[in-house]
């Protein structure tokens, strides 16, 4: 995932941000690479 | 004047272009036949991620994958069992009677995003702890109110819900684990505090799935017996879900399962919860969470591996933990939903960003990896099943293992088999096994 840059694609609903008022939408969230390639450096640190 | 060289060139030359789209796309606007190869520097070219790689897939490797080895087995090999309906704080480890379980990982009072205030607000008003929810964020501010992170005890609640100590949940058994692992009743759709409402009604709904639909279901299942929840889930998704945002076929199934049962419930509310679950299209999904969250907790136990066990957003705060990582979780900025449909009227100005636990599902091959056999999901992706199945490709390629069908299973594809869906989630190895 991290060689590739290629991060998990989530399937799931959209809520208002502000209003209060519930789902506003639905679709596919691509996570962030950050956190997977912080794992894989530590992880390097574990085993090295 | 010196004759100038003659060069032959070629008259036609076969082209394969690494990398930079552009010079791919060039050729081929002038109608030359090219071969595109998607490559692009490892680790985004960072040299201490690149150093990391080279020696996680190098003299690392056999050892991690030793280690994945066993997380994919024991993916593949748990069989998570809905064995009833329990009060929160009666059965969730660590959870106390002042606390909130909230989805995603840690965060303060104010970090939350709106809508996860609002969810907790109507939490602590449903658990009788604040006559409204104005007074309730005071209490949460004044540091009366404990909120954890669900993922850390066992459990795990979809989009922005949280709950509190008198909450009922599914309690799901990986009985060859030993772990069990829970998660809320669904609420159901529209004024609904999962999704980010602390209205009147919202509060009201908590109430009625407390008191009415948790003491109806408990007593459906323990006439039941214990549901085999991927057993039923294997036979929805060739018909079409991908369990997480498209769940009706499972839930039918699962329901008419339950019927004879809710039938001969004793409770005086049974009608009145029976007409609620039939109109809930979502209801299986915290029971297939509760699921995938027994397979991922014992699959987290083992060291060495680079395989995600947790992923999970609270609308502020994406984050990750590996396998054998401990509670360490790795975080960054949630961002918004990317590929999204949304109802006349709205957009991703007025959006939150990504939240909830759900992701555990992705984290078992459901949900994004399903796309392929999902007509719904596809609609969300271009709306062609090739598109749908060009995601799952995706996936695919950092997965770090196959599910395997079983032979205890009824149906003829496993939920973990089907499409090429994996969701074992590797960091360091791209390679498919």
């Amino acid at each position: 995932m991290v060689e590739l840059g290629v991060t998990p694609a989530v399937n799931t609903g959209i809520i208002h941000a502000t209003a209060g008022t519930g789902q506003v939408g639905a679709g596919v969230a691509w996570a962030p690479i950050e956190p997977f390639t912080e794992a894989l450096l530590d992880l390097d640190r574990r085993l090295t | 004047m010196s004759q100038t060289p003659v060069v032959e060139l070629p008259a036609a030359v076969d082209v394969v272009n690494i990398g930079l789209p552009l010079f791919e796309s060039a050729l081929r606007d002038q109608g030359r036949p090219v071969i595109g190869v998607d490559w692009r520097i490892p680790g985004g070219g960072d040299a201490s991620t690149v150093a990391a790689l080279a020696r996680l897939l190098g003299p690392q490797a056999a050892r991690i994958d030793q280690a994945n080895a066993e997380v994919i087995r024991r993916l593949n090999e748990g069989v998570p069992l809905l064995v009833g309906i329990d009060r929160a704080g009666g059965v969730i480890p660590g959870m106390g009677e002042r606390d909130i379980l909230h989805c995603g990982p840690s965060i303060a009072w104010d970090q939350m995003p709106d809508p996860l205030q609002r969810s907790v607000r109507a939490a602590v008003v449903a658990e009788g702890w604040a006559p409204d929810v104005a007074a309730a964020g005071r209490l949460v501010e004044s540091g009366e109110v404990q909120l954890k992170p669900a993922n850390e005890h066992r459990t795990v609640v979809p989009m922005a819900t949280s709950i509190g100590p008198s909450a009922p949940v599914y309690v799901v058994q990986n009985e060859l684990g030993g772990v069990t692992a829970y998660s809320s009743i669904n609420q159901g759709s529209g004024a609904v505090q999962w999704f980010g409402v602390d209205s009147d009604d919202a509060i009201a709904r908590i109430v009625f799935v407390r008191d009415k639909v948790g003491p109806v279901l408990a007593e459906a299942l323990a006439s039941h017996g214990p549901f085999d929840t991927f057993a039923l889930a294997a036979q929805g998704v060739p018909m079409g879900d991908d369990v997480h945002m498209r769940v009706q076929a499972t839930t039918n199934l699962f329901l008419r399962d339950l019927l004879p049962y809710l039938v001969r419930a004793t409770h005086p509310a049974a009608a009145e919860v029976a007409t609620f679950l039939s109109g809930n299209h979502l209801m299986f999904l915290n029971v297939a969470m509760a699921s995938a969250k027994s397979l991922v907790e014992w699959a987290g136990e083992v060291p060495d591996s680079s395989i995600v066990t947790t992923m999970a957003r609270n609308g502020t705060t994406y984050g990750v933990r590996l396998a054998g990582g401990g509670d360490d979780w790795f975080l960054a900025p949630s961002p918004p939903i990317q590929d999204a449909l949304y109802y006349p009227g709205f957009g991703p100005e007025t959006s939150a960003p990504d939240i909830g636990d759900s992701a555990v599902l992705e984290l078992v091959g459901l949900g994004g990896p399903a796309a392929a056999n999902s007509p719904a999901v596809a609609g969300f992706l271009g709306g062609r099943m090739s598109d749908a199945i060009a995601a799952t490709r995706s996936m695919q390629r950092i997965c770090a293992g196959r599910a395997r069908g079983s032979g205890c299973r009824s149906s003829t594809t496993s939920v973990r088999r089907s499409a090429w869906t994996c969701g074992r989630w590797s960091s360091s190895a791209s390679r498919p096994r």
